[in-house]
């Protein structure tokens, strides 16, 4: 328990009838990054408001850094950083005063530009939020979670409907902000990213958590391996024939092939994070 | 309470303002009005105010009176002969020293001394006659301890000027405008652009927010009651309770604004719902306004009432801490009140602006 940055026990938040999560446990480990990925509505939202104080469970407990977050909220709050799902920066203020302010309601010194050189807005610092792009908020939003520099990091879909250079800069921070040893935890329904960033990965669906392992051990004991190969036939065209890997006599159909068709390409493929979800669930990460 | 987020969060309000139109209707709409009034009824630049003295022995402290740089002093032979001067308006008030004053008052056996104020006299005026008196009575009894000095009205209720009248509007919108207004609509910006879920997931409690909104809406309100009654030469003798009630009341004002913002959602129905209740708001304002014709009891049931009647009284008719002490304990519970509701529902309202 000692080093568990984040341990939810049991958690359950309820919106008048709907159960938006539904007894929820995990722990994350100190400096591990755990994808939180799930389809929309599927409580991922929630469960950050609860982690992070802006709501109170109906039941459960979530601990942050041995706190009780209900109990000691604004000790809690000194430690965490919170990129919002939705923009909420003074879009009236220029970016700097913005990172000034939380610097300031943090008790921090801060430096705005190390900060936004971060997320590539080192440029920008004096202009007015109101004039940036959702994109641009969007990073800007992620340099003030981290003005504190915070030991858990908080971000909720910090890439959705970014472009993807963007995407991929705010992917590389996190593993940076990751390695110097924060914490990190990141809602997305975004199965290339949860696959590339995280160290484990939590499949939520219905405010369950219906899976939570490294993605690595997932797609073992879930996914299948396939040899896909690209067969031209006599009239010319293409021919896609997917062989299972993990299947008996594989093998052999695959040696009766090579013998008798022409193959054009031959690769192995892994199952993705996505096929994993819709084998469990029965339904896809998006829509 | 944490001094230092509802001073960060104070300077930022400060600095980059909530809905500009709003402090200027907050500072301006008063002052506007004072000068609309001024041009009306002639209240800041008027001339030295006119005493009446009926001097019925030979007073020394009449003779003092009479020599008065601050108010043009007439001697009349009688009371009545005063008090039909008064009524005409052919002097603002007037006093009569009886026979024997002056050895009486320093024997001590004078307890209370009445001025007749002629009904549509200046308030300045008022304040001027009543505060000079006072002082010449101090400086003649030499002694610490003051008479009481009444004032009586020359006249029918009908008597009162426009200008009277209007005071106490005056008065409740300046105080009233800014500190439930500015409050109110700075937090319901914050709840629209979500930055109040920003603010209250940092160790800042939406207890220190209210406390923050609240502040600014005080501070503009005694802004603007200072102002207004500055204009109006309103500040009577007593010019710290004065600031006392104003600061009382716009600490209901305000509290009712952070009450507002916190269960409004959108600017629009707020609006919606100020437009709804201002007419409740400032009903005492309105009810003052006609006395022959709308019982003035009824004004009792406005809580804005208990701000509205002490300024009133301490700046018109010169009352004491004393007298106006069972409307400010009114004013003072509702206020209480008013905040503990706050106090104790702070994490309920932050839950439901998260959510
Ligand atoms: N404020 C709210 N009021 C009512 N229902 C809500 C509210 N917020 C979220 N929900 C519902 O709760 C469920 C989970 O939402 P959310 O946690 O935002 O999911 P996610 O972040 O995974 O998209 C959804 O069905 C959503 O419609
Ligand atoms: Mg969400």
């Amino acid at each position: 328990m000692a080093n568990h940055s984040i341990v939810a026990q049991d958690l359950v938040y309820s919106y008048g009838d709907l159960k938006a999560v539904d007894h929820i446990s995990f722990e994350v480990g100190e400096g591990e990054v755990l994808g939180y990925l799930g389809p929309n509505g599927a409580g991922k939202s929630t469960t950050v408001k609860m982690l992070t104080g802006q709501i109170r469970p109906k039941e459960g407990r979530a601990t942050l850094l041995g706190m009780d977050v209900a109990k000691e909220t604004n000790k809690v709050q000194e430690h965490i950083g919170v990129a919002f799902e939705t923009t909420n920066l003074y879009e009236q203020m220029t970016a700097i005063e913005n990172l000034n302010l939380f610097a300031r309601l943090f008790g921090v010194k801060a430096d705005p530009m190390e900060l936004l050189e971060k997320v590539n807005l080192e440029t920008r610092g004096k202009e007015r939020v109101s004039n940036f792009s959702k994109g641009m908020k969007q990073r800007l939003m992620i340099a003030r979670a981290m003005v504190n520099n915070p030991r858990i990091l908080f971000l909720d879909e910090p890439t959705e409907g970014l472009d993807p250079v963007s995407s991929e800069s705010i992917r590389d921070l996190i593993l940076e902000t990751s390695s110097r040893g924060t914490t990190v935890f990141l809602t997305t329904h975004d199965m290339y990213e949860a696959d590339k960033i995280s160290d484990r990965v939590a499949f939520v669906n219905q405010g369950k958590i219906v899976a939570l392992d490294t993605p690595a051990r997932l797609k073992r004991q879930y996914g299948q391996r396939v040899i896909k190969m690209e067969i031209e036939k006599e009239d010319g065209e293409i021919d896609i024939r997917e062989v299972p890997l993990d299947e008996n006599g594989a093998a052999d159909t695959i040696k009766q092939i090579m013998e008798t068709e022409n193959i054009v390409t031959m690769h192995t493929e892994e199952a993705t994070l996505e096929d994993i979800f819709i084998e469990i669930t029965g339904r896809g990460l998006v829509g | 309470m944490n001094l230092r987020h509802i001073w960060v969060l104070f300077t930022k309000d400060v600095a980059h303002g909530t809905r500009n139109v709003i402090f200027i209707l907050a500072i301006v709409m008063p002052v506007a009005f004072s000068l609309v009034m001024t041009v009306l009824f002639g209240t800041v630049f008027s001339a030295k105010p006119k005493l009446g003295v009926a001097d019925v022995g030979s007073s020394e402290f009449a003779a003092q009176l009479l020599a008065s740089d601050f108010m043009e002093v007439t001697d009349f032979e009688s009371q009545d002969e005063l008090l039909s001067a008064i009524e005409t308006g052919a002097v603002a008030a007037g006093v009569t020293i009886p026979d024997g004053f002056d050895d009486d008052l320093v024997a001590g056996n004078v307890t209370d001394l009445t001025i007749y104020m002629w009904g549509q006299s200046l308030i300045s005026d008022r304040t001027i006659i009543g505060s000079a008196i006072a002082e010449d009575v101090l400086d003649a009894s030499e002694r610490d301890t003051p008479i009481a000095v009444n004032t009586e009205l020359v006249g029918d209720r009908e008597a009162l000027s426009w200008q009277q009248r209007l005071l106490p509007l005056v008065v409740l919108m300046s105080v009233i405008i800014g500190a439930v207004m500015v409050p109110s609509t700075s937090l319901v910006e914050e709840k629209e652009a979500r930055t109040l879920t920003a603010l209250t997931t940092t160790p800042m409690t939406m207890g220190e927010v209210f406390f923050t909104k609240g502040m600014m809406g005080v501070l503009l309100s005694i802004f603007s009651g200072v102002m207004i009654l500055s204009l109006n030469g309103g500040w009577g003798p007593n010019p710290l309770l004065l600031i006392l009630v104003l600061i009382l009341g716009g600490a209901f004002a305000s509290a009712f604004g952070v009450l507002l913002g916190a269960r409004t959602k959108d600017v629009q129905t707020l609006f919606a719902v100020i437009k709804g209740i201002g007419i409740l708001l400032y009903a005492p304002g309105f009810i003052a306004l006609f006395p022959d014709t709308i019982p003035q009891w009824i004004a009792y049931i406005f809580p804005t009432y208990y701000i509205m009647q002490p300024v009133i009284d301490i700046s018109q008719f010169g009352a004491g801490l004393v007298d106006v002490l069972p409307h400010v304990a009114i004013l003072i519970i509702l206020t209480l009140a008013l905040m503990a509701y706050l106090a104790t529902n702070a994490k309920r309202l932050q839950v439901r602006v998260a959510a």
